[in-house]
């Protein structure tokens, strides 16, 4: 992100002032994590907060490089002013993740419940996923771990985090763990497919459509898991 | 007044300085200067943060502006904000009187004859 922060400085900032304001701009984006939207986001205000305050200085008579010396102090250090925001985006995205885990999680449930359906033998629903649950014990432990920790990552932001204020570090963590619980379940369940495949069972074309949608979340969720680590790790 | 003596406080000036309508984030600092007559003059660096923290919580909302080629970021209320600073004003009511009452030696009840 070297050199991100010049372009978030905006146009109309004494070219004097610049110079050591760029090289706060710079340390500051070296230290946020996150999207590259939210971190574009954030460089853009905080551009925007120093401009204004270098501004002032100057109408009570600094000198340009005075005032910006007076505002980079004012702002405090790019790196604590970096884990703050860490600690922010952290929050946003395990609730972002714990919402989009919830809500796909039925979804893709159900897919693979009606593959086995379509391969089963005339069990019906209900027969068939407890079938499926206890052909794979496994995915019954993960389901158990993963929604709660899906539901907990939720309260990262928006009402539930006022409802339930366990903090975003703390969020954010759930939300990797439960990120991380889906590949597992994700894995598990494309796994048993592939070997009863290979022994011979006879799959429907919904069994592809099933390890299509978890080949998708698989990999969705252990890109978000990795982000929330991240966030974590770098918030304050 | 140093920041640590507000902590606790904060969300609540920055709801109450945010009550007339939008502002960014310099503006809010401004503003709690201002109306405090210097008391409360926040490090800048504090307020981005906190006001990050309140549209996390869903107590403001923020949206972007261009003005005069300055892209802008203003913070306004949210329905959940404005009784979120109602309950924080009955608390802080409550809290002073409590304190006055105590740290001046009032009492409420008649004196022992």
């Amino acid at each position: 992100m070297a050199g991100a922060g010049v372009t978030a400085l905006p146009p109309d900032v004494d070219p004097a002032a610049r110079p050591s304001l760029e090289d706060y701009m710079d340390e500051l984006a070296r230290g946020l994590p996150g999207s590259r939207r939210a971190r574009t986001a954030i460089l853009a205000e905080v551009g925007d907060g120093l401009a204004d305050t270098v501004e002032k200085y100057q109408a009570e008579g600094a000198t340009p490089d005075q005032a910006a010396t007076a505002a980079i102090e004012e702002f405090g250090s790019p790196r604590s002013l970096a884990a703050h925001f860490a600690t922010e985006l952290a929050g946003i995205t395990a609730h972002r993740v714990g919402l989009a885990l919830v809500c796909t999680g039925p979804a893709v449930g159900l897919v693979w419940l009606a593959a086995f359906v379509a391969r089963g033998e005339g069990l019906g629903w209900s027969g068939e996923l407890t079938a499926m649950l206890s052909t794979i014990p496994t995915y019954a432990v993960v389901l158990a771990l993963v929604v709660p920790a899906a539901l907990l990552a939720t309260a990262g932001a928006g009402t539930v985090a006022r409802r339930l204020p366990v903090g975003p570090r703390l969020a954010a963590a759930a939300a990797s763990f439960a990120a991380i619980g889906c590949v597992v379940g994700d894995a598990t369940l494309i796994t048993g497919l592939i070997i009863s495949t290979v022994r011979g069972a006879d799959e429907s074309w919904l069994a592809l459509v099933a390890v299509l949608v978890s080949g998708v979340r698989l990999t969705l969720a252990g890109l978000a898991a990795r982000r929330c680590a991240a966030l974590r790790a770098a918030a304050a | 007044m140093r920041a640590e003596v507000l902590k606790g406080h904060l969300d609540g000036l920055m709801l109450a300085a945010l009550e007339d309508g939008p502002l960014h984030g310099y503006a809010v600092m401004e503003a709690l200067r201002t109306n405090s007559n210097g008391t409360f003059n926040l490090p800048t660096g504090t307020i981005y943060p906190a006001l990050h923290r309140l549209e996390r919580a869903g107590l403001v909302a923020a949206s972007w502006s261009t003005n005069e080629g300055r892209r802008r970021r203003s913070y306004s209320l949210t329905s959940a904000g404005r009784k979120e600073l109602a309950a924080q004003r009955a608390n802080w009511q409550e809290f002073s009187s409590a304190m006055s009452a105590v740290l001046n030696g009032e009492t409420s009840w008649p004196a022992p004859a």
